[in-house]
């Protein structure tokens, strides 16, 4: 999540705001939507301080460059770099932090917003610790978030936690993304153990929208080794039931596999499990562990160095292959991979955490590469990071 | 369309006719830095900010029956920090935790925002009372209501850009005062 330090003038508001500019504001302004207003100039604030003046609009706050001085009784103004800021950001200010949090940005590659914190599994790899509070407040910025984004983006990520811990909840701001964003696919990260329950499945499932696609996280081909990897007892019966109500319902399916030890031990026999019994998913995700949260604590068992692997990765994807099903790799740098499955790596990491290694520099393949999370210089990589130098693909 | 067709057309007709003229007024000025004569026009711009279907409410002059008309919209809730309290984690050789039972609130599915034609129109004559705040022919208040002031208003803009003095927010009115209609 981007931050942006700011100075406060006067009292703003805490609601989620849409950044917009004095040439877009009459056209974009309307009372149910929070408008923060980019300056440029005291000509335009002025202009601004006229309008909101006269109309009596409450729902307008300006934002204007370190640079320029000027201060309003009526306008409530904060100062920061604009540069930071892009048009139709929807952005959330913390003035005890003094801090303007972007929350979502049109130019960005991938959207996510985070639904809840809390969790019903325990996965030893979680990079998004959970916590018990009572985090509805998420859920109504999250609506709010979808009322002020100004252009569909053609997808958004719904995460947490856990969604499905939202119920119904859920359920009101799927259908809120859909009718405010009807180009945008939505994506919701869940594990699927509740779906295995029919009344939630229901309540959740019955006449859904057919832009969703579930990401549902399998670990192991056996009971065992999935509760051990989620560290919770019964998930994989309740996962492996989650999915068949997902597929009886006909949504699509994404299914994502981390990638570290206890997982890559069993790949080839998760992966031939996978296209035996699950070959309706759409498609098999080969994840990168992202080296923060939990995998910190189990590093043992989450920092691996992906060519060590190589002959687990071949076997399977072969098995995935066979079964036609296809799979993608996220999170891996091409020089973490063999080369007959570069073609199946994608730039995965958000652009706000990702980064590239020094040995990136030279590298011929570094445009076509998911580069590194930002935070493995303070962990690890999936592999020892070198410079590709001969193009292959 | 076809007037849009015709604009282009005729646009495109008089290209040669400009660069011409353009030609021949070079040579006598023997000036390097005067912009070229040809005015760089967008093409895409040619099209009107709204086509006539666009605006719903362009002879609604009777405003009688939405004058009690309150308003439904509602004002933002939420927000907070971001900052996501720290857990405990699992150790390695931790024992696999016994499941909870997960708590479902209550089902309060959020109610999706959907403008009715009365709030449409509100809407529209708020942005169009707004562009008049900014030109200075309007000093009442933004609410929404066509009422006198707001007719004046737009009658005297109509008037300095030389259209029908209907005090109606007709498409050329919307189009001149830069407002997009609300649809």
């Amino acid at each position: 999540m981007r931050s942006l330090s700011i100075t406060i003038h006067g009292v703003v508001s805490h609601n989620v705001q849409r950044v917009t500019s004095m040439s877009a504001f009459i056209n974009e302004w309307e009372p149910a939507l929070n408008l923060l207003v980019k300056l440029e100039s005291s000509q335009e604030a002025e202009h601004l301080e006229k309008l909101i003046d006269t109309g009596h609009l409450v729902n307008v706050s300006a934002c204007i460059p370190n640079s320029l001085y000027w201060r309003s009784t009526i306008v409530p103004t904060i100062s920061c770099d604009t540069t930071l800021l892009e048009l139709h950001d929807v952005v959330i200010l913390n003035s005890k932090k003094h801090e303007l949090t972007v929350l979502y940005r049109n130019s960005d590659m991938h959207h996510g917003i985070q639904l809840t914190n809390r969790c019903n599994s325990f996965c030893l790899m979680c990079s998004q610790p959970q916590t018990s509070h009572d985090d509805q407040w998420l859920t109504e910025e999250a609506v709010q978030v979808a009322l002020h984004i100004n252009d569909s983006p053609s997808s958004i990520g719904l995460s947490g936690g856990e969604p499905l811990l939202l119920g119904a909840t859920l359920r009101g701001v799927i259908d809120t993304f859909n009718t405010k964003l009807p180009g945008t696919n939505i994506d919701v990260l869940t594990n699927g153990r509740l779906l295995s329950e029919g009344a939630i499945a229901t309540e959740l499932l019955t006449g859904i929208n057919e832009k969703v696609t579930w990401m549902v996280p399998l670990y192991g081909h056996a009971d065992f080794l999935h509760d051990f990897v989620v560290q919770s007892q019964g998930a994989f019966e309740q996962t492996i039931g989650g999915l068949l109500t997902l597929q009886s319902y006909a949504q699509p399916i994404q299914m994502r596999i981390v990638l570290i030890e206890p997982t890559l031990r069993v790949l080839p026999e998760l992966c031939r499990f996978i296209g035996r019994n699950l070959p309706f998913v759409r498609e098999v995700a080969l994840m990168g562990c992202e080296p923060i949260g939990f995998a910190l604590a189990n590093r043992t068992i989450c920092e691996v160095d992906l060519v060590d692997w190589h002959s687990e990765l071949i076997d399977a994807t072969n098995a995935l292959r066979r079964a036609s099903v296809p799979f993608v790799f996220m999170n891996t740098p091409l020089c973490s991979l063999p080369n007959s499955l570069w073609h199946y790596a994608h730039q995965s990491i958000s652009d706000w955490k990702r980064t590239f290694a020094r040995e990136c520099s030279t590298c011929l393949m570094k445009v076509s590469c998911s580069g590194l999370f930002v935070w493995h210089s303070r962990s690890w990589s999936p592999t020892k990071i070198k410079a590709i130098k001969e193009e292959i693909c | 369309m076809r007037k849009f067709i015709k604009t282009l057309s005729l646009f495109v007709a008089s290209v040669p006719l400009i660069a011409a003229r353009a030609a021949v007024a070079s040579p006598s000025e023997h000036n390097e830095d005067v912009a070229p004569p040809m005015p760089n026009l967008d093409p895409v711009q040619l099209r009107p900010l709204n086509h006539g279907l666009d605006n719903l409410f362009a002879g609604h002059r009777s405003h009688a029956s939405h004058a009690s008309h309150a308003s439904h919209y509602s004002g933002a809730t939420g927000g907070g920090s971001n900052s996501a309290p720290q857990a405990d984690a699992p150790t390695y050789n931790q024992a696999p935790k016994t499941e909870t039972s997960p708590t479902i609130p209550p089902s309060t599915p959020t109610p999706v925002p959907h403008l009715s034609i009365a709030e449409k129109r509100k809407l529209q004559i708020m942005r169009v009372q707004l562009a008049l705040v900014s030109l200075g022919l309007y000093s009442g208040t933004v609410d929404g209501e066509l009422n006198n002031g707001t007719q004046e208003s737009i009658q005297r803009f109509q008037q300095v850009k030389g259209l029908p003095a209907s005090g109606l927010m007709t498409t050329d009115t919307l189009n001149a005062l830069g407002v997009m209609a609300v649809q």
